[in-house]
């Protein structure tokens, strides 16, 4: 029987990252204990490293981070059948009430009583994957067929925020569509837009990953967006309307893609929010998933009256099943993923070095940063 | 004659019925510079209705062009008669027109779609961006409004009307056809809760089409309490809620309140700011506040309800375009909801759009209307006509003034931009009948 004691990286305060034992609670009915064994990084993971919260979250007791996992089964509980010891799965980490109205309506995603672990946002926190081994409950671990390799297993969490969006986006196949933000959540973004059989323009400040985007078959056309800084809320919206002019301009198969279908939002940035209301065209969306400043100023009424709707999208419900078929199925749409993962890094011990390094834009050897995963 | 093979553009005209005739033209020629003009109007052409326009009202873009010469961002450029809410009587039938007698009373759906675009097939003909709607700038030369004696318009989009239905009523179909259109795009299922912000024409009727599509709770809000009780009392609204005009005075010619320090309640006009002396901060904590006023309206008591229920309307039509007022809608909106923004608004605002991302709620815009005239008049036809259900509340009682002639325009539009006339009698919507 496995030990009862583990190694976890725990968050004391801003860049306060150390290794310490923690006691593995015995198993509930229905839960399952899992070696964690890859960690993808993401944007709030820096956040509460850097900061020791993230936006309005204040991190009120120490923090294991990671919610991007994937791991093998090392026991199971009592009443476990579905899963056995050995079995790979992709951690799904939020659980909700299950009892609410939206959690009865499908919606668990925004359930109020959401314990998603890694956030700080209910108390006592919800403790985060990075760690040795965790006690999480069966029904949100997902096996993994052989095909998918762990690796794989921690890029489910943030394909399934791409997929959230495109299922919430309810857009027909052959659209055309604007990702902002070629970042790994845009650039995943772009990869089911791809599956789903529309094409994409992706669009960033970074010459490099938008070049990487369009190479390795994510999207379909590229724009580099100038790193203006206009102050006034006239010459913002009119930077915003260039940078909307620069994407219908944008050729995809030799035509200018003109106002597009849908736009996946994945910076959070005011200024691209902006020009997303003018690149969209009317009837279309706004697909709304990077976060950044909680308030900001738009030109609403340019999306109101045209009918641009914006959707909002809080990570994901029920997509696990589906990605990890997705990935299973060798789908040729699908670009290859593991492109993405451009930085690994091994041991509880760097952790802290992974998290540094997520930090970049590019690593020492002028490889683009775009996933780094901690692998145990 | 028979029409030349060749010219396929020339209007099949029967020989003798050539002649134009003229009419008289309520026309704009800058703001506030209403003429009485008379024009030339032809004979109507294929596929074409000539239409004797019988009640027009009054909207507040009409309103604001009549103010301004300029509705928002669009700009008159040459004179321009306005409005676009009209029913008329059928005077004379263009070639190639079924279905249609003289003398027909008919409902005017005033925009005109290019039909072809891929948004027109898709049935989203609102969108056309080749859209020609009557009484607007957009499109050059202007389409001229309905304020005329006769107009020629096509027959494809006139509309017969019942015997029962007035012109008046028959006018309001397209303020109506707004609150269609904008339930149409919100689908609340059987049973929502909704908020309506705003009591005007628009917010009256989208309250009531929300309680026609199954909403058992419709809160209707405004600042003034004549418009929230003509709401409830006639049933377009199952709640009203009064706002203290105090949070929404921007320009403050109302009195100044002192802030209090902590926790002050809206309902006590002593202890709030007006909205402008407010940090933003302020003013969305103010929001917030507001927001929770309004749904406990309408909750049902704590013991039929947990705890943890969601807090928040599964769908909330701001109808007033204020940014204040986007800020309660969203934060009255449960997560998963919707807020559905009808009618022109300030168009830049400064939004908590976490709010909306965080919780999911969506916002949804809504441009006047498309495939909702026929289904309008299909409701004023069951308006009464079942013991149970919802009644549509009465379409003709919402018109509070009548302007007889298009001489009498000027003084419409002067009072069609007030809440009350000279006598404190309510103004909701304003007529001119010809």
């Amino acid at each position: 029987m496995a030990a009862q004691t583990v190694k976890a990286s725990v968050l004391h305060g801003a860049k306060d990252m150390r290794i310490e034992e923690r006691q593995l609670p015995s198993l509930a009915a229905g839960d399952v204990e899992v070696a964690v064994k890859a960690t993808g990084l993401c944007g709030s993971d820096l956040h509460y490293f850097h900061h020791y919260r993230n936006g309005d979250i204040l991190v009120r007791e120490p923090i294991t981070l990671g919610h991007e996992s994937a791991g093998i089964i090392t026991a199971v509980g009592p009443g476990v059948t579905a899963l056995k010891v050995g079995d790979p799965v992709a951690l799904e980490v939020g659980q909700p009430c299950g009892q609410c109205a939206l959690c009865l309506e499908g919606r668990y995603n925004i359930c109020r009583e959401m314990r998603f672990r890694s956030s700080a946002k209910s108390y006592p926190h919800a403790q985060g994957t990075l760690q040795e081994r965790i006690a999480h409950p069966a029904a949100w671990c997902h096996r993994l067929p052989e095909s998918v390799s762990l690796e794989f297993g921690a890029l489910v969490e943030p394909l399934s925020v791409a997929q959230h969006a495109a299922d919430r986006a309810g857009l027909p196949t052959g659209s055309t569509i604007l990702v902002l933000g070629a970042g790994a959540v845009g650039l995943l973004c772009a990869a089911i837009s791809k599956v789903n059989k529309a094409k994409v323009v992706i669009a960033d400040i970074n010459e490099d990953r938008v070049r990487f985007a369009v190479e390795h078959g994510f999207a379909d056309a590229s724009l580099v967006v100038p790193m203006k800084r206009p102050e006034t809320i006239a010459d913002k919206l009119e930077f915003a309307k260039e940078v909307a002019e620069a994407v219908k301009n944008t050729k995809v198969g030799g035509e200018a893609v003109g106002e597009v279908t849908a736009t996946f939002e994945c910076t959070g940035v005011e200024s691209c929010l902006q020009s997303a209301i003018y690149a969209t065209g009317p009837g279309g969306k706004i697909m709304i998933i990077g976060m950044g400043n909680p308030i900001q100023t738009l030109p609403i009424s340019a999306a109101a009256l045209r009918e641009v709707d914006l959707v909002g999208v809080f990570r994901y419900a029920n997509t696990y099943p589906r990605i990890i078929e997705l990935l299973a199925s060798k789908n040729p749409l699908l670009p290859d993923l593991s492109k993405l993962i451009t930085q690994r890094y091994t041991g509880l011990e760097n952790i802290e070095k992974a998290f540094e390094m997520a930090a970049k834009v590019k690593d020492d050897e002028g490889n683009l940063v775009l996933k780094v995963i901690a692998q145990l | 004659m028979a029409p030349s093979a060749t010219s396929e553009d020339a209007p099949m005209q029967l020989p003798g019925f050539s002649k134009p005739s003229t009419i008289s033209a309520s026309v704009l020629h800058g703001p506030r510079d209403l003429r009485l003009e008379t024009r030339t109007i032809t004979e109507p052409g294929p596929g074409e209705l000539q239409i004797a326009v019988n009640t027009t009202g009054i909207c507040g873009s009409d309103v604001s062009y009549y103010k301004k010469f300029a509705n928002g961002d669009l700009c008159a450029c040459m004179p321009l008669s306005l409005g676009h809410e009209s029913s008329g009587t059928v005077v004379s039938i263009g070639p190639m027109v079924s279905g249609f007698a003289i003398g027909d009373r008919v409902a005017l759906e005033v925009g005109i779609p290019c039909g072809q675009c891929s948004i027109c097939r898709k049935g989203r003909y609102n969108l056309c961006k080749k859209m020609r709607f009557r009484s607007s700038a957009k499109s050059v030369p202007h389409f001229q409004g309905t304020l005329q004696e006769r107009i020629n318009h096509p027959a494809a989009w006139c509309y017969k009307l019942p015997e029962h239905v007035s012109f008046a009523a028959a006018a309001l179909l397209e303020p109506l056809s707004v609150a269609l259109h904008a339930v149409n795009r919100a689908l609340p299922a059987p049973g929502s809760s909704a908020l309506v912000l705003g009591a005007g024409t628009v917010g009256l009727l989208t309250a009531a089409m929300a309680r026609q599509s199954g909403c058992s709770v419709v809160t209707i809000t405004d600042v003034d309490a004549g418009r929230v009780n003509y709401a409830v009392s006639k049933g377009f609204a199952t709640h009203g809620y009064v706002v203290p005009r105090s949070l929404h005075t921007s320009s403050s010619s109302s009195s100044i309140f002192t802030a209090s320090s902590g926790a002050s309640t809206p309902l006590d006009s002593g202890a709030t700011s007006p909205a402008s002396s407010l940090s933003f901060h302020g003013q969305l904590d103010s929001a917030k506040l507001l927001a929770a006023e309004m749904i406990a309206l309408s909750k049902p008591p704590p013991s039929l309800i947990s705890e943890d229920e969601d807090e928040g309307v599964d769908v909330t039509f701001e109808c007033t375009g204020k940014e204040v007022c986007m800020h309660t809608a969203l934060y009255a909106t449960r997560p998963g909801g919707k807020v559905i923004m009808v009618g022109m608004g300030t168009p830049i605002q400064t939004l908590p759009l976490s709010v909306a991302h965080l919780r999911e709620i969506d916002i949804l815009g809504i441009f006047r209307y498309s495939n909702t005239y026929a289904t309008a008049i299909r409701m004023l036809c069951s308006q009464n006509s079942a013991p149970g259900g919802f009644n549509l509340p009465s379409l003709d009682d919402m018109v509070t003034h009548r302007f007889k002639g298009l001489a009498s325009a000027k003084g419409a539009f002067e009072l069609a931009s007030r809440t009350s006339d000279n006598d404190g009698n309510l103004v909701l919507k304003v007529v001119i009948e010809t």
